[in-house]
Protein backbone atom coordinates (compact mmCIF):
# COMPACT_ATOMS: atom_id res chain seq x y z
CA UNK A 1 0.00 0.00 0.00
CA UNK A 2 1.24 3.06 -1.01
CA UNK A 3 1.05 5.95 1.23
CA UNK A 4 0.62 9.33 -0.22
CA UNK A 5 3.56 11.80 1.28
CA UNK A 6 2.10 15.19 2.29
CA UNK A 7 6.07 16.22 2.08
CA UNK A 8 8.60 17.21 -0.57
CA UNK A 9 10.61 14.85 -1.07
CA UNK A 10 13.77 15.11 1.67
CA UNK A 11 12.41 17.98 3.55
CA UNK A 12 11.62 15.36 6.16
CA UNK A 13 14.81 15.38 8.02
CA UNK A 14 15.51 19.49 7.50
CA UNK A 15 12.21 19.66 9.63
CA UNK A 16 12.68 16.97 12.30
CA UNK A 17 16.11 19.35 12.66
CA UNK A 18 14.54 22.46 12.69
CA UNK A 19 11.63 21.89 15.02
CA UNK A 20 14.41 20.24 17.83
CA UNK A 21 16.08 23.48 17.52
CA UNK A 22 13.99 25.24 19.27
CA UNK A 23 13.48 22.49 22.29
CA UNK A 24 14.30 18.79 22.39
CA UNK A 25 10.84 16.74 21.75
CA UNK A 26 9.67 13.32 21.49
CA UNK A 27 8.34 11.61 18.63
CA UNK A 28 5.04 12.52 18.80
CA UNK A 29 5.70 16.06 19.74
CA UNK A 30 7.94 16.11 16.38
CA UNK A 31 4.80 15.57 14.52
CA UNK A 32 2.64 17.66 16.76
CA UNK A 33 4.96 20.43 16.01
CA UNK A 34 4.88 19.95 12.35
CA UNK A 35 1.53 19.79 12.01
CA UNK A 36 0.71 23.08 14.03
CA UNK A 37 3.18 25.08 12.79
CA UNK A 38 2.33 24.11 9.25
CA UNK A 39 -1.71 25.08 10.06
CA UNK A 40 -1.94 20.99 9.44
CA UNK A 41 -0.79 21.50 5.97
CA UNK A 42 2.41 18.74 6.75
CA UNK A 43 1.57 15.80 8.23
CA UNK A 44 4.21 13.62 9.08
CA UNK A 45 3.37 10.12 8.84
CA UNK A 46 4.77 7.60 11.85
CA UNK A 47 5.61 5.71 9.17
CA UNK A 48 8.14 8.27 7.73
CA UNK A 49 8.72 9.82 11.18
CA UNK A 50 10.91 6.69 12.98
CA UNK A 51 12.70 5.39 9.91
CA UNK A 52 13.91 9.09 9.79
CA UNK A 53 14.65 9.60 13.43
CA UNK A 54 17.27 6.40 13.16
CA UNK A 55 18.61 7.80 10.31
CA UNK A 56 18.93 10.99 12.09
CA UNK A 57 20.64 9.01 15.41
CA UNK A 58 23.04 6.69 12.97
CA UNK A 59 24.02 9.82 11.63
CA UNK A 60 25.20 11.33 14.93
CA UNK A 61 22.76 14.94 13.93
CA UNK A 62 20.69 13.94 16.88
CA UNK A 63 20.78 11.99 20.37
CA UNK A 64 18.00 10.11 22.31
CA UNK A 65 17.24 10.40 25.68
CA UNK A 66 14.39 8.39 27.84
CA UNK A 67 12.99 11.04 30.01
CA UNK A 68 9.52 12.07 31.63
CA UNK A 69 6.55 13.99 30.20
CA UNK A 70 4.80 16.92 31.77
CA UNK A 71 2.19 13.97 32.08
CA UNK A 72 4.77 11.94 34.15
CA UNK A 73 4.97 9.52 31.27
CA UNK A 74 8.36 8.01 29.81
CA UNK A 75 9.14 8.94 26.34
CA UNK A 76 12.37 9.35 23.86
CA UNK A 77 13.19 12.77 23.81
CA UNK A 78 15.46 13.31 20.71
CA UNK A 79 18.21 16.83 21.32
CA UNK A 80 20.08 18.32 18.48
CA UNK A 81 23.78 17.65 18.28
CA UNK A 82 26.23 20.03 16.86
CA UNK A 83 26.73 18.55 13.75
CA UNK A 84 22.87 18.70 13.55
CA UNK A 85 23.01 22.10 14.21
CA UNK A 86 25.46 22.18 11.28
CA UNK A 87 23.50 19.74 9.09
CA UNK A 88 20.52 21.78 9.42
CA UNK A 89 22.32 24.74 8.21
CA UNK A 90 23.42 22.71 4.76
CA UNK A 91 20.09 21.74 4.28
CA UNK A 92 18.48 24.98 4.62
CA UNK A 93 21.09 26.53 2.38
CA UNK A 94 20.24 23.89 -0.20
CA UNK A 95 16.59 24.27 0.17
CA UNK A 96 16.54 27.64 -0.01
CA UNK A 97 18.96 27.69 -3.24
CA UNK A 98 16.00 24.93 -4.72
CA UNK A 99 13.52 26.92 -3.82
CA UNK A 100 14.87 30.10 -5.55
CA UNK A 101 15.67 28.24 -8.58
CA UNK A 102 12.30 26.72 -8.97
CA UNK A 103 10.81 30.69 -8.24
CA UNK A 104 13.15 31.90 -11.30
CA UNK A 105 11.72 29.22 -13.80
CA UNK A 106 8.22 29.82 -12.89
CA UNK A 107 8.52 33.35 -12.66
CA UNK A 108 10.31 33.42 -16.42
CA UNK A 109 6.85 31.36 -16.97
CA UNK A 110 4.33 33.92 -16.48
CA UNK A 111 6.18 37.07 -18.13
CA UNK A 112 6.25 34.84 -21.48
CA UNK B 1 34.50 10.48 7.92
CA UNK B 2 30.64 9.83 7.98
CA UNK B 3 30.38 6.52 6.93
CA UNK B 4 32.85 5.00 9.54
CA UNK B 5 30.65 6.72 12.37
CA UNK B 6 27.47 5.41 10.66
CA UNK B 7 28.96 1.57 10.59
CA UNK B 8 29.83 1.90 14.21
CA UNK B 9 26.60 3.54 15.37
CA UNK B 10 24.89 0.55 13.00
CA UNK B 11 27.84 -2.28 14.36
CA UNK B 12 26.45 -1.08 17.88
CA UNK B 13 22.79 -0.94 17.24
CA UNK B 14 23.22 -4.82 16.01
CA UNK B 15 24.60 -6.10 19.41
CA UNK B 16 21.88 -3.52 20.85
CA UNK B 17 19.02 -5.05 18.81
CA UNK B 18 17.07 -6.10 21.75
CA UNK B 19 17.16 -3.24 23.23
CA UNK B 20 16.48 -1.06 19.83
CA UNK B 21 13.67 -3.14 19.50
CA UNK B 22 12.08 -2.56 23.17
CA UNK B 23 12.84 1.30 23.04
CA UNK B 24 11.38 1.46 19.00
CA UNK B 25 8.08 -0.23 20.54
CA UNK B 26 8.02 2.15 23.24
CA UNK B 27 8.42 5.07 21.44
CA UNK B 28 5.39 4.22 19.03
CA UNK B 29 3.25 3.12 21.53
CA UNK B 30 3.34 6.18 23.19
CA UNK B 31 2.82 7.99 20.42
CA UNK B 32 -0.32 5.94 19.57
CA UNK B 33 -1.71 6.94 22.68
CA UNK B 34 -1.02 10.12 22.58
CA UNK B 35 -2.85 10.74 19.56
CA UNK B 36 -5.59 8.59 20.93
CA UNK B 37 -5.82 11.16 23.85
CA UNK B 38 -5.97 13.79 21.17
CA UNK B 39 -8.84 12.13 19.61
CA UNK B 40 -10.90 11.79 22.65
CA UNK B 41 -9.98 15.48 24.00
CA UNK B 42 -11.84 15.99 20.38
CA UNK B 43 -14.87 14.02 21.67
CA UNK B 44 -14.21 11.10 20.15
CA UNK B 45 -15.52 7.90 22.55
CA UNK B 46 -12.60 6.21 24.12
CA UNK B 47 -13.07 3.41 21.87
CA UNK B 48 -13.12 4.99 18.54
CA UNK B 49 -10.27 7.15 19.11
CA UNK B 50 -8.02 3.84 19.91
CA UNK B 51 -9.19 2.37 16.07
CA UNK B 52 -8.35 5.78 14.94
CA UNK B 53 -5.14 6.27 16.11
CA UNK B 54 -4.16 2.47 15.38
CA UNK B 55 -5.57 3.56 11.69
CA UNK B 56 -3.71 6.37 11.94
CA UNK B 57 -0.52 4.65 12.87
CA UNK B 58 -0.61 2.03 10.29
CA UNK B 59 0.82 -1.65 10.38
CA UNK B 60 2.87 -1.50 13.68
CA UNK B 61 5.07 -4.81 12.42
CA UNK B 62 5.60 -2.87 9.08
CA UNK B 63 7.18 0.66 10.23
CA UNK B 64 9.29 -1.17 13.16
CA UNK B 65 10.87 -3.15 10.02
CA UNK B 66 11.36 0.16 8.33
CA UNK B 67 13.25 1.40 11.06
CA UNK B 68 15.46 -1.86 11.06
CA UNK B 69 16.28 -1.54 7.90
CA UNK B 70 17.48 2.04 8.54
CA UNK B 71 19.97 0.78 11.32
CA UNK B 72 20.32 -3.08 10.07
CA UNK B 73 23.08 -4.76 7.68
CA UNK B 74 20.40 -6.36 5.63
CA UNK B 75 21.55 -9.91 7.56
CA UNK B 76 18.02 -11.26 6.33
CA UNK B 77 18.76 -10.57 2.84
CA UNK B 78 21.54 -12.52 3.08
CA UNK B 79 20.10 -15.26 4.54
CA UNK B 80 17.66 -15.63 1.40
CA UNK B 81 20.82 -15.14 -0.49
CA UNK B 82 22.14 -18.83 1.03
CA UNK B 83 18.67 -20.35 0.90
CA UNK B 84 18.85 -19.18 -2.68
CA UNK B 85 21.68 -21.09 -3.21
CA UNK B 86 20.70 -23.92 -1.52
CA UNK B 87 17.75 -24.71 -3.43
CA UNK B 88 20.07 -24.21 -6.76
CA UNK B 89 22.60 -26.67 -5.55
CA UNK B 90 19.65 -28.76 -4.91
CA UNK B 91 18.30 -28.70 -8.47
CA UNK B 92 21.63 -29.97 -9.67
CA UNK B 93 23.22 -32.17 -7.53
CA UNK B 94 25.86 -33.41 -10.23
CA UNK B 95 26.78 -30.15 -10.49
CA UNK B 96 26.90 -29.44 -6.49
CA UNK B 97 28.69 -32.33 -6.17
CA UNK B 98 31.71 -31.80 -8.28
CA UNK B 99 31.39 -28.23 -6.59
CA UNK B 100 31.52 -29.83 -2.72
CA UNK B 101 34.43 -32.17 -3.92
CA UNK B 102 36.24 -29.75 -5.63
CA UNK B 103 36.41 -27.29 -2.92
CA UNK B 104 37.30 -30.18 -0.43
CA UNK B 105 39.89 -30.95 -2.31
CA UNK B 106 41.65 -27.72 -2.21
CA UNK B 107 41.12 -26.69 1.06
CA UNK B 108 42.69 -30.17 1.67
CA UNK B 109 45.77 -29.90 -0.21
CA UNK B 110 46.18 -26.35 1.30
CA UNK B 111 45.66 -27.54 4.71
CA UNK B 112 48.06 -30.17 4.34
CA UNK B 113 50.65 -27.98 2.93
CA UNK B 114 50.03 -25.49 5.46
CA UNK B 115 50.29 -28.13 8.20
CA UNK B 116 53.51 -29.22 6.53
CA UNK B 117 55.43 -25.79 6.22
CA UNK B 118 54.01 -24.91 9.74
CA UNK B 119 55.97 -27.98 11.18
CA UNK B 120 59.11 -27.87 9.09
CA UNK B 121 59.54 -23.91 8.84
CA UNK B 122 57.64 -22.32 11.14
CA UNK B 123 57.04 -23.87 14.51
CA UNK B 124 60.20 -24.19 16.52
CA UNK B 125 61.37 -27.48 17.73
CA UNK B 126 60.33 -29.16 20.25
CA UNK B 127 62.87 -29.06 22.72
CA UNK B 128 63.67 -26.74 25.30
CA UNK B 129 66.07 -24.04 23.93
CA UNK B 130 65.61 -24.65 19.93
CA UNK B 131 66.90 -21.76 19.30
CA UNK B 132 70.56 -22.90 20.57
CA UNK B 133 70.26 -26.04 18.55
CA UNK B 134 72.97 -26.23 15.41
CA UNK B 135 73.10 -28.39 13.54
CA UNK B 136 76.89 -28.92 11.93
CA UNK B 137 78.35 -31.06 8.58
CA UNK B 138 81.04 -31.37 6.68
CA UNK B 139 80.40 -30.75 3.08
CA UNK B 140 82.60 -31.02 -0.15
CA UNK B 141 81.96 -30.55 -3.82
CA UNK B 142 80.22 -33.97 -4.26
CA UNK B 143 77.97 -34.13 -1.32
CA UNK B 144 76.49 -31.11 0.46
CA UNK B 145 76.35 -33.22 3.52
CA UNK B 146 79.20 -35.59 3.97
CA UNK B 147 79.06 -38.00 6.41
CA UNK B 148 82.26 -37.34 8.94
CA UNK B 149 83.84 -39.83 10.23
CA UNK B 150 83.94 -40.94 14.08
CA UNK B 151 88.17 -39.80 14.81
CA UNK B 152 86.69 -36.75 12.97
CA UNK B 153 83.79 -36.26 15.53
CA UNK B 154 86.35 -37.04 18.11
CA UNK B 155 88.41 -34.09 17.24
CA UNK B 156 85.63 -31.98 17.02
CA UNK B 157 84.54 -32.68 20.25
CA UNK B 158 87.92 -32.26 21.59
CA UNK B 159 88.66 -29.31 19.87
CA UNK B 160 84.91 -27.83 20.46
CA UNK B 161 85.03 -24.07 21.85
CA UNK B 162 81.40 -22.78 21.22
CA UNK B 163 79.14 -25.07 21.99
CA UNK B 164 78.17 -26.27 25.48
CA UNK B 165 78.18 -29.92 24.09
CA UNK B 166 78.37 -32.05 20.52
CA UNK B 167 76.98 -35.07 20.21
CA UNK B 168 76.71 -37.51 16.86
CA UNK B 169 73.18 -39.10 15.56
CA UNK B 170 73.17 -41.60 12.22
CA UNK B 171 70.52 -42.75 10.88
CA UNK B 172 70.17 -46.42 10.60
CA UNK B 173 67.91 -49.82 10.87
CA UNK B 174 67.78 -52.82 13.16
CA UNK B 175 66.27 -55.89 12.70
CA UNK B 176 63.98 -57.36 14.89
CA UNK B 177 63.09 -60.93 15.83
CA UNK B 178 59.80 -61.45 17.62
CA UNK B 179 57.21 -64.15 17.52
CA UNK B 180 55.59 -63.28 14.10
CA UNK B 181 59.01 -63.39 12.32
CA UNK B 182 61.93 -60.98 11.96
CA UNK B 183 60.98 -56.62 11.15
CA UNK B 184 62.97 -54.11 10.30
CA UNK B 185 62.95 -51.41 12.67
CA UNK B 186 64.25 -48.17 12.39
CA UNK B 187 66.85 -46.51 14.52
CA UNK B 188 69.06 -43.86 15.62
CA UNK B 189 72.64 -44.42 16.28
CA UNK B 190 73.85 -41.92 18.85
CA UNK B 191 76.58 -40.95 21.19
CA UNK B 192 76.23 -40.71 24.95
CA UNK B 193 75.17 -37.28 25.45
CA UNK B 194 72.70 -36.67 22.36
CA UNK B 195 69.79 -36.54 24.68
CA UNK B 196 71.19 -34.16 27.28
CA UNK B 197 72.12 -32.15 24.54
CA UNK B 198 68.57 -32.19 23.14
CA UNK B 199 67.69 -31.07 26.34
CA UNK B 200 65.76 -34.02 27.13
CA UNK B 201 64.93 -36.98 29.36
CA UNK B 202 63.84 -40.22 28.74
CA UNK B 203 59.85 -41.05 30.44
CA UNK B 204 60.82 -43.75 31.88
CA UNK B 205 64.23 -45.77 33.07
CA UNK B 206 67.92 -43.42 32.58
CA UNK B 207 69.71 -41.97 29.48
CA UNK B 208 72.47 -43.10 28.65
CA UNK B 209 75.76 -43.08 30.55
CA UNK B 210 78.82 -41.27 29.67
CA UNK B 211 81.70 -43.96 28.22
CA UNK B 212 78.53 -46.40 27.15
CA UNK B 213 79.30 -44.85 23.20
CA UNK B 214 83.32 -46.11 23.28
CA UNK B 215 84.15 -49.39 21.00
CA UNK B 216 83.45 -52.60 23.17
CA UNK B 217 81.45 -50.89 25.63
CA UNK B 218 78.47 -53.16 26.52
CA UNK B 219 75.19 -52.49 23.59
CA UNK B 220 72.33 -49.82 24.69
CA UNK B 221 69.53 -49.27 23.44
CA UNK B 222 66.73 -46.63 24.43
CA UNK B 223 63.04 -46.85 23.15
CA UNK B 224 60.87 -44.30 21.65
Amino acid sequence: MARKSDLLPGTLDMLILKTLQRAPLHGYGIALQIKRLSDDVLTVEEGSLYPALQRLLLQGWVKAEWKMTETNRRARFYTLTAAGRKQLGVELTQFEQVIAAIGRVLSDVQDA
Amino acid sequence: MNSIRRFFNKLGFLFRRNRFTAELDEEMTFHRQQAEREFVADGMTPEAARYAAMRQFGNAAQLRDRSHSVVGFKLETVVQDLRFALRQLHRSPGFAATAIVILALGIGASVAIFAFVDAALIKPLPYPQPNRLIEVTENSAQFERNPLSYPDYLDWKRMNSVFSSVDVFANTGYALKTAGGTESVPGERVSAGFFSTLGVRPALGRDFRAGEDVVGAAHVALLS
